[in-house]
């Protein structure tokens, strides 16, 4: 922890030496920090509100700031490193210069490669859905990842179980850094379940909780999940969440389990118990509720809206059914930035990826791959 | 004892009669007080069952979370041990039925040590596989039984060989250890001291009565044991192995996995 003061004003807060920021420079993100913090900050507050910083004269830059090392220390938790993909940047974070994007292709979903599964193929209602995020218009601001957490009722885990490895967010916003240190060309990357047509998490589980629908959802049947973990295992994406406590049931974090909490649960979604997997489900519930209203009203199912989609300023998220005639969804797997996530592997994503765009201004030399 | 010269105890010193025998590994059971030394060590390891009781009621009533085992590493301590306790008893299945099949006559001093182990590290196996569950109270629904669900175990999974792998060695184990017992049994029978005795050892001796019949019978049943045991010994290491190895995981997806494990356990 060090103590950063400026004008009179100071405030503690934890350092860390990223890639990517100059030297001499350090970057602090407004909006954090609160006095009061309930169960959660033990009667304190939790964080450092930046603004304490901040001058009116020039509120996004202040300059002049003492560092100076403070006597208590802080753990910074980070998830990123506990599901590291493994894979070289250049085929999962996927960049196109902009003058190579005329005779870019698209790629596939790993379709023509050879399997001994049969391909996928749907039922009788003719759904396919399908998710398509836009690398170039995330912003990670993470909207996705708490829009996922209210939805579906994802349980809060804690500090201390974070730092043992254990979170429970559906979706994740993975960051990547092409290149030197100096100059990286970073980027976000969202990664949602990738509801594979050939799902590694299916053949393992013992006794069929990791299944197949016929709309192309992998879905996770919770009454029948025993908790081997197998299929945490052997999603090479690292999707897959597992309560190893009761952390929405019995044993939640701080004061999360309270009845005024409780009563904040989306009632469409199942809490989820101790001892049992789960993951997206590209929000099923709402695919479900529109599939009632659809045939409610005797009309064909319209847009549905997932709720990482709906929270997404920069619209990067599309979700759609890929069966549909002229849905957008397909148009966007044939754009020419489009990928899929370890195609390799033969997995089959339904969750797919439109390519980082890069526009490296001539002048500057360090922009250059 | 009659030995009146004796060099040292380690090396060969006079055979002592049949009788003598018997009464030496018999009498510390039936007879008489079993030993300073054994009581010793009994109350050494005593606490440790507690202590074991107390560790798997913590991690059935808290959560599996107790041990470790995150989002990445999902397997932890538990299979570890799984693996572990299943490679002790393949080695002594082995030393037991090789030595067997290959008529080795001093295997008699060990060959029950070597059974007796390989019955209890495949039940302690078998107990780390459904303590390491999320869900331990559902562990019977790996099993193929008839539910209203109509629903059965997904046999493309490892696990499920896993479950009928140990099942069928916890069962061989235990046939083969049993088996092997009953000449034993019948002996304890003869020299039990009690009615009560009598009866329990007579009901395990299955009617032991040491005829040559029985005797031609049991022999050739304990070298087909023995020769069915051998490549049980590499089934049931080799489907151990197989839960990493039918994997997608770096690391975990090596088709040398098996063997190794096999070989491992010798």
């Amino acid at each position: 922890m060090v103590r950063a003061s400026a004008g009179g004003h100071a405030i503690e807060v934890p350092v860390i030496i990223e890639s990517g920021v100059a030297e001499g420079v350090g970057v602090l993100t407004l909006g954090y920090g609160r006095e009061r913090a309930g169960a959660i900050g033990n009667g304190n507050g939790v964080g450092a509100n930046a603004y304490g910083l901040s001058m009116q004269a020039s509120p996004w830059l202040v300059t002049g700031v003492d560092l100076v090392k403070s006597d208590r220390t802080e753990t910074i938790l980070r998830t990123q490193n506990y599901v590291e993909i493994e894979g070289e940047t250049k085929k999962l974070f996927r960049q196109i210069d902009l003058a190579a994007l005329a005779s870019a292709e698209p790629k596939g979903i790993g379709a023509d490669q050879p399997s001994l599964l049969d391909p996928w193929k749907g039922d009788a209602e003719g759904h396919a859905w399908a998710m398509v995020i836009d690398t170039d218009a995330c912003t990670g601001c993470n909207a996705c990842v708490v829009a996922c957490q209210s939805e579906n009722n994802v349980p809060v885990v804690g500090p201390e179980e974070i730092a043992r490895g254990r979170m429970m967010h559906w979706l994740r916003v993975d960051i990547y850094d092409e290149g030197s240190p100096e100059a990286p060309r970073a980027g976000f990357q969202p990664v949602p379940c990738m509801h594979c047509e050939h799902a590694p998490c299916e053949p393992v589980c013992p006794v069929a909780a990791s299944v197949h629908d016929g709309e192309g959802l992998n879905l996770q049947v919770y009454n029948r999940c025993v908790g081997t973990r197998f299929c945490e295992a052997n999603c090479p994406y690292k999707v897959r969440r597992f309560n190893f406590f009761g952390y929405a049931d019995g044993q939640p974090y701080a004061n999360l389990g309270a009845e005024s909490v409780k009563a904040q649960r989306n009632p469409n979604v199942t809490v989820r118990a101790r001892g049992v997997m789960e993951k997206c489900t590209y929000c099923i519930q709402r695919i479900a509720t529109e599939r009632q209203a659809a045939e409610r009203d005797g009309r064909e199912m319209g847009a549905i809206v997932t709720a990482c989609q709906s929270a997404c300023p920069t619209r990067a998220i599309q979700f759609g059914d890929l069966a549909k005639p002229g849905n957008a969804i397909a148009e966007l797997r044939k754009d020419p930035r489009h990928y899929a996530l370890l195609e390799e592997l033969n997995t089959r994503p339904r969750t797919t990826y439109l390519a980082n765009l890069r526009a490296p201004n001539p002048d500057l030399k360090e922009d250059h791959a | 004892m009659s030995g009146s010269a004796q060099p040292h105890r380690w090396t060969d010193r006079e055979r002592l009669g049949y009788g003598e025998i018997c009464a030496a590994v018999a009498d510390p059971i039936q007879r008489r007080w079993p030993g300073r030394a054994w009581v010793i060590a009994f109350l050494g390891v005593l606490p440790l069952v507690p202590a074991t009781v107390i560790a798997i009621g913590a991690v059935l009533t808290v959560g599996i979370g107790l041990s470790g085992v995150n989002t990445t590493v999902v397997w932890g301590f538990s299979i570890a041990n799984y693996v572990w306790w299943i490679g002790i008893g393949n080695a002594e299945t082995l030393i037991s039925s090789m030595l067997l099949l290959t008529r080795q006559h001093w295997r008699a001093s060990i060959n029950r040590f070597a059974e007796a182990m390989t019955l209890f590290a495949a039940a302690i196996a078998g107990i780390f596989p459904i303590i390491h569950l999320g869900r331990p109270l559902y562990s019977y629904w790996l099993a193929p039984y008839p539910n209203t669900m109509d629903l059965w175990p997904q046999w493309r999974s490892a696990l499920v060989w896993d479950f009928w792998a140990i099942l069928s060695y916890l069962l061989f184990s235990l046939i083969f250890w049993f088996t092997g017992l009953l000449p034993d049994l019948a002996t304890m029978r003869d020299r039990a001291q009690s009615r009560l005795g009598r009866k329990i050892y007579g009901a395990l001796a299955l009617g032991w009565r040491g005829s040559a019949r029985h005797w031609a019978v049991y022999e050739t049943f304990r070298k087909t044991m023995a020769a069915l045991a051998v490549p049980l010994v590499c089934s049931v290491h080799s489907i151990v192995g197989l839960d990493f190895a039918a994997s997608l995981i770096l690391g975990w997806q090596e088709s040398i996995f098996p063997p190794y494990f096999v070989v491992g356990a010798m």
